[in-house]
Parts: structure tokens; sequence; C-alpha cells
């Protein structure tokens, strides 16, 4: 897969610029601009489009042709004449060519065996704005963008720290994307930054075209529904986890950035929890935990009711639950599984057409053919009730990941309750239990810190205790530097 | 399982626990009152603390052993054949513990949930989600007993407070009322509630902060015993002498009884048992792992997961013997009486006798 191309460069300008047009045949957006400085022949190549025209003109150009500073070595063109902040000497043509393809601008000059990189990237991007998955009630509004820099730059303004360590990887043979491994030194965990670097190291694919290939690729159990590894779209929730002694892991036009290790907590928690005040916090926490509960046996706890031990509910309630069903030609459990099925559809067409559809869909879908579905008596008006309140439940978990995941588990438990209902559905909700007990995310259970528990982890799980109580560091991520304050 | 210690203290009380409390608490307030009275509280509080000196004794076994498996021990202690025959009798003890508990287990489910679901098709399902857990090993398997505690014991602490409401709590009140002896034979029946301990000999060797395991084994037993005499209160509130005494599972009817106005729930035994299915299954895998374990060492066996499936068969058949639920319970307390008897009793106490009179010879060789 990998191409070649010769390490060495020549003296002569005329020799690099037919090598390169010989590798870079039928490639119309390099543009080769040759100029003498002095009687030497000198050229710039960039790729339109990626790099900055206005820079090149202004101070590079501008300053070599119009002879505004004496030299008298060629040495010292770098030094006196060229007047941008970031450029480097490269001596191999091939690292020359890559930062060509990043958007830097190289520059030989006859007679020298090194060239320069100029540091011209300037692509069209988009500004930083609100991200839309991880909304928040209060708190900061930024979100990442596909700029890998801009990403770095929103943490770092969160971490003043000298010891925020920034580490460069590329990936991808033929994307050779750019990657950062980011940390704080005196606080992350080694063996989970060790591990890291060691499965980052072992990528060896042809293109990263985003972070959930990454995520995909380094992930402890790929056969598991529950994602390992955290991806989000916010500076504050990054940092927080940088604070946390965790690793975030940026790719390049990805605004999703990688936190690893991640915990099923983790997964559960929202900025809001900490930005509001803590009672207010915990109460949502609480609430959030019995949300997940509900969204996850409601189902299966109707199939189970309905069909096998319709004598623990109150007879009244037993009796309109038949009258409902009266008229419904389906068993219960293929009642649940069509309704549930045509949720996901519902939700799955809705977020992939355009906006202004999407609302449509939303109200043909949902409304108009809900109701006739009622009328018709293909399904009972409590089936409906039930799937709506499961799909509320469901997206109040901050991660999207989760909530996929919970569903498919979801689906597990109505099949196991239909074969032998409340049992079935206990076995089930065990079999969850041991597979989540025996996730690992870069060797930190997955289910800390309600496992392996430390008293001083408790105050910030189901609840969230006021911050002058937290004064370690959780204790699960096995932090070098432990104390949070005194 | 990367380094040798992995269980922290909440992993060992919570798994002791845990592994304790099953499905004799349906029956135990019955057998008390049957044979103490309204004393049933102060037996419970006799044997818990009759367990927890036994429980001290695995302890010390365990650590004048320098803290090696339980196989280990046997071997070391009573050379190889000797060592294979004990392992055997205390595997078939804990099988056959676990395996009449899921009979009871699925007896009480057929009861109040299951009406026709065949026993068979319940029992294959308890067993292969055992299974599921066993393979897993170890660490998994503490992990899961830590997150068990809090999905059993938090809705039990609701369910208890609910079934408060039409108690009579002067039910408790002729105390001491008992000669000497049948405290005694009160304790004999109770203990074997408390079967389940012995999970120590699994886990004590791969504590953290040894030193710190008596305490978490008295706070366990603590735990055990305050939650026994709490159901044997109530039970004695709800009912009185005579009416617990003729209920075959107390503790369900007890929980029959609940009626909370205007919730969506009626019949809060059906939930219960829902509940107990983790409670039976905690037990359950516990007994199963740790014989799973005694056997891959002492056949030197691959894995545990072989292990698991050679025991599958026996407790299945196990299960299914007895024909109804008074010869399940005839048969527990026969067979179950000797077994346990030698399996907690005379065995760590041989133990420790050998062991000291080894280390006395001069005999400190380390495995």
């Amino acid at each position: 897969m990998q191409e070649k191309i010769k390490d060495n460069m020549t003296h002569s300008v005329e020799e690099n610029i037919a090598y390169l047009k010989e590798i870079l045949k039928d490639v119309s957006d390099i543009v080769y601009r040759e100029f003498y400085i002095k009687d030497k022949k000198a050229a710039l190549i960039y790729i339109d489009g990626l790099a900055d025209k206005a820079l090149l003109n202004d101070f590079v150009l501008e300053t070599v042709l119009e002879n505004k500073r004496e030299i008298s070595k060629v040495d010292e063109i770098k030094d006196k004449l060229l007047s941008v902040t970031d450029i480097k000497e490269v001596k191999k043509l091939s690292e020359a060519v890559n930062g060509m393809l990043s958007g830097d601008t190289v520059m030989f000059i006859d007679t020298m065996d090194v060239c320069y990189v100029i540091a011209s990237r300037a692509w069209p991007n988009r500004g930083v704005s609100e991200p839309s998955g991880e909304t928040v009630v209060k708190g900061p509004r930024e979100g990442f963008t596909e700029t890998i820099r801009f990403n770095t730059v929103l943490v770092r303004r969160r971490i003043r720290d000298t010891r925020l360590k920034v580490k460069p990887k590329s990936l991808g043979v033929r994307s050779k994307t750019d990657v950062f491994v980011m940390y704080i030194d005196d606080i992350v965990n080694k063996s989970a930054l060790d591990e890291v670097m060691k499965r980052i190291d072992t990528i060896n694919i042809d293109a990263v075209l985003d972070s959930s290939y990454i995520e995909q690729l380094i992930e402890d159990n790929k056969w598991s529904p529950f994602p390992q590894i955290q991806a989000s779209e916010r500076p504050d929730v990054v940092a927080a986890a940088l604070y946390e002694g965790r690793i975030a892991i940026f790719v390049d036009c990805s605004p999703f950035v990688l936190i690893v290790p991640a915990t099923l907590p983790n997964l559960f928690q929202s900025p809001d929890d900490y930005n509001q005040r803590w009672m207010h916090a915990s109460i949502v926490r609480l609430i959030r935990l019995f949300a997940i509960m509900i969204s996850l046996v409601l189902p299966a706890l109707y199939v189970a009711v309905t069909s096998f031990h319709t004598a623990i509910i109150p007879t009244k309630l037993a009796l309109s639950i038949a009258a409902s069903r009266e008229g419904v030609p389906f068993p219960a459990y293929v009642e649940t599984i069509i309704m549930e099925v045509s949720m996901a559809l519902l939700m799955e067409s809705i977020v992939r057409l355009p906006k202004p559809i999407g609302s449509t869909i939303g109200i043909v879908g949902g409304l108009i053919v809900g109701q006739a579905a009622v009328s018709a008596g293909i399904v009972s008006p409590i089936m409906i009730i039930i799937v709506g309140l499961t799909v509320i439940t469901n997206f109040i978990t901050p991660n999207y990941e989760v909530t996929s995941a919970f569903r498919l588990v979801r689906f597990l438990l109505i099949i196991a309750a239909s074969i032998i209902g409340l049992y079935g559905i206990m076995l089930g909700l065990i079999v969850l239990l041991i597979h989540l007990a025996s996730l690992n995310s870069f060797g930190i259970p997955y289910l800390s810190p309600t496992v392996n528990t430390d008293t001083s982890d408790i105050k910030d799980l189901y609840v969230r205790f006021p911050f002058r109580y937290f004064k370690y560091r959780p204790k699960y991520m096995h932090t070098g530097d432990k104390i949070r304050q005194k | 399982m990367k380094d040798k210690e992995f269980i922290n203290k909440y992993g060992v009380f919570s798994s002791i626990v845990v592994t304790t409390i099953g499905v004799g608490v349906f029956s135990y307030p019955r057998d008390l009152t049957r044979l103490v009275g309204s004393d049933g509280w102060f037996v419970t509080l006799l044997s818990g603390a009759v367990s927890w000196l036994f429980l001290y004794l695995i302890y010390r076994v365990i650590r004048l052993n320098n803290y090696s498996s339980f196989y280990n021990i046997l071997h070391f202690n009573f050379g190889g054949f000797l060592g294979k025959l004990f392992a055997v009798v205390f595997v078939f003890f804990n099988i056959f513990s676990i395996a009449l508990g899921m009979r009871v287990f699925s007896e009480v489910l057929k009861m109040y949930l299951l009406l026709r679901t065949p026993t068979e098709f319940i029992l294959i399902a308890m067993i292969f989600t055992g299974v599921y857990l066993v393979r897993r090993g170890l660490d998994v398997l503490v992990r899961f007993n830590q997150i068990a505690f809090w999905v059993m014991f938090l809705p039990i602490i609701f369910i208890l407070m609910a079934a408060a409401k039409g108690a009579d709590f002067t039910n408790v009140l002729p105390v001491f009322t008992n000669k000497p002896i049948d405290y005694v034979k009160g304790v004999g029946a109770a203990i074997y509630a408390f079967t389940g301990y012995q999970i120590a000999y699994l886990l004590i060797p791969y504590a953290k902060e040894k030193d710190k395991v008596p305490k978490t084994i008295m706070k366990s037993m603590i735990f055990i015993s305050l939650f026994y005499v709490i159901i044997t209160i109530m039970a004695l509130a709800i009912f009185n002498k005579k009416e617990t005494t003729n209920l075959l599972w107390p503790t369900i009817t007890m929980i029959k009884s609940i009626d909370i106005p205007g919730t969506f729930i009626e019949r809060w035994e059906g939930v219960v048992m829902s509940l107990w299915v983790i409670f039976y299954y905690t037990t359950f895998v516990n007994g199963y792992y740790l014989s799973s374990d005694i056997i891959k060492n002492a056949f030197k066996v691959e894995d545990v997961k072989i292990s698991s499936y050679i025991l599958m068969p026996f407790i299945y058949v196990i299960a299914l013997y007895p024909e109804n639920v008074p010869e399940l319970y005839k048969i527990t307390g026969a067979t179950g009486n000797t077994l346990s008897t030698f399996s907690l009793i005379i065995l760590p106490l041989l133990l420790l006798i050998v062991g000291l009179v080894k280390h006395k010879g001069g005999c400190r060789d380390e495995i």
C-alpha cells in the first residue's frame, strides 16, 4: 500500500521539481511557483486551497522578490529573509511531500541539500459552534470542530499546565490522519496510557476517516453492544476527564474526541451534573438510573405480565388491559416487537432525512399511523403508552451509543419474557450484569466504581456530593496525583 | 487475574453475604419457631456467632497454610489420596446443597410465578446462566457479587418496611422461655441457613490487605445474622408462633400479606419471587464456582470451564431426585446434616489440628 518516495533531494531545483512532477503526475491542484532569490533559482510548491496564499504572497514572495533585506549567504535566507514564524528545515523529500499534502508549503533553493517547509495550513473550516449532541442547560457552549488544532486549543485553554502532554501520531497508510494523544503527565493512569499507545501502534488501516474508526479498532471487546470508549463533542468534558487521569485521543477531521478508559457510570453523566447545584444534579442522576431501568424492562414486563402473571397486577388494571387488547389479533410479545421495530424505524428515518421532512415523518409516522393502528385494532392503546414511555426514558441517557446498546438488550429481554415470563427477565438481567461485569476498558473494570468500590468514589456515583467533599481523584482510575483539593 | 491479590474488602464482604443468604430464608422462621418459639432472634444471633467462629477457623487454616488454595491445603495436610477424598466429599456437599436449594427455588417459583413451566426447564435455564458466569473467571464473579449485593438488599429494605404495616411486635415478647438444650438444637437447625460461608476458601487467598480479612468476615457475619433476625422477628410479628410453624414458607407468606393501596402491583410475592431469582442465583453460582475450582485443582483439569461442565449433570440430577417438597426437606435434613457437619465443622478443625502439628514438627515447607 505504501508508496515509495525517494528520500534524498538534489541540489538542483529543476531536478527536484522534475522528480515531484513525475510522482505527482495528473495532480492538477499543485502549484509550482519558480522564482529567483538574487541569482539563485528557488521554488515554492503547495496545494492550491490547502495553503494560505496571503501568507505566501505577503511574507515569502514579497520579501524575497523586492529584496527588502540584504543577505550574503544562502543559509541566511531562513534566518534573515523570510518573515514567517513556523518554518522547518527538512532533509527528507518524503517528509516534505507529506507536509505539502497536509497544507504546508515546500521551498526549494538551488545549491541547498535541504528544503524549507513553511507551515501555511489554512483550509476551509467550520468555526467553533455549539455541539449538537451533548447539549447542556448550564455550561460552556463550545463544541469541537473538524480541525484538530482548534480542538486541542479548546482543551488547552482549560488546562494551563506544563504537564499537559500532546503526543502526535499519524494513522492511516494513505490518509495519514493526524492523531494527538493528550494527557496530564503526573495524573494519568500510566498502564492505561501504555496500553493506548500500544494499541494505536497496531493500527494498520488504509484510511482513518473519523475517530470512530480508531474507537472500534482499539476497544477491548468488539463483541459487546456497549461502547467501551467515550466519545465527546465537548471540550469541558474532555478537560474534566484529563483531570481525572484519563486519556484523550484527538483525530483530525472528527469533531468527536475519544476518552479512555471509559466506565459505564462515566457514560451516564452529563456536564450538567457538575454545573448545576448538587441537590438537583443528584436527583437528576437518580431519575436517570430509574429511567434506564424502566426503558430496559417495561416492554418485557408488559409481555410477562399479560402472558404469564396476570395475577400480580390489580384485577381492575388486568381487566382494563384485557379490554384494551380485545380485538388485537396478535399475542402480547408479537405486538410488542412490532411496536418496538416500528419505533426503531421511525427514529432511524428521522435521523436520515433532511430536517424539514423529518418533522413530517414524525407527524405521519407517530401520530397518524399510531392513531390509525389503534383504531384499526392492530395494537392496543396501552401498548402505545408503553412504547412511548420506553422511548422517552431511553433518551434520558446522555450518551447515544449507550442508548442503542440498551435498546438491543431490551429486545432480548422481550424475547426472554415471552418464553418464561418474569423468571426470563431476571435471568436476562443477570446475564446483562455478568456481561457488564466482565467488560474492561483499558484495564479498568467497566462497572467501576460500582465494583471494587472505594468509599471516596461513591461521592460521585449515584448522587453527586458538593464539591467540597471531592478530596481525591477517582480511586478506581489509579491516577498518579491523587489529591484533588485540600 | 494478572495480579494475585485482586479482591478488596468489599468484594470479600459482599461475596460471603450473597452466597450465604439464599433460599434458606424461605423456611428459616418456620424451623426456628418450631424449635424455640419466640426466641428465634436469639438463636439466630447465637448461630451467627458460631458460624463466625467457624469462618474465622477457615481464615486461620488458610493463613496457616500460607494462603494457598483449598485443594492445595488438603493435599499438603492429608496427602494425595485422603486429600482427594476430602475434596470430593466437600464438593459433593456443595453440589448437594446448591442442587437441593435449586429444587426448593424452582418449587417456589412454580407455585407463585410459573404455574405450568416444567421444573426441568427452570433448572436448565438456571444452570446455563450459572455456567455463563463461571466461565468468566473469579474476578468477574466477585464483581458480579458486588453489584448483586445492592440489587438484592436495596429493594428488600423497602419490601420489609412495607410488610411491617400489619405487624404486632409484642408477639416477640416472651423471651428466654426455653431450656438450654432447646437453644442448642435451635442452633443446630439454624446453622444450616448459614452454609455458604465456605466460599471464603476461594476468596481469602486472593484478598487484598490480608490483615483486615478477619474484620471483614466478622462484618459479613453480623450483616447476615441481622438480616435473619429481622426476617424472624417480622414473621413472628406478622403471624404468631403457631401460624409461623404451620406455614411452609413463612417468609413468602409474609410478603404475600403486603398491600400497598394505589400501586400497579397487587400481589407482591410475584415481584419478590423475581427478586429472589438473584438471591438464589448468587448462592448457586458461588457454590458452583467453588466446586468447579476444587475439582479443577484436585484432578488437574485444565480449566475451570471444563470442570464446570463436569459438574453440570450432577447438579441437574440431584435437583430432580426428590419427588416432592416434603421429601426434598427430608433429604436436606438427613443427608445435609451429616455432610455439613463433616464439611463445615470437622474438616476445618482437622485441618487446623493437622496444620498446627505439622508446623510444630518444623515442617514449614511451602507448597
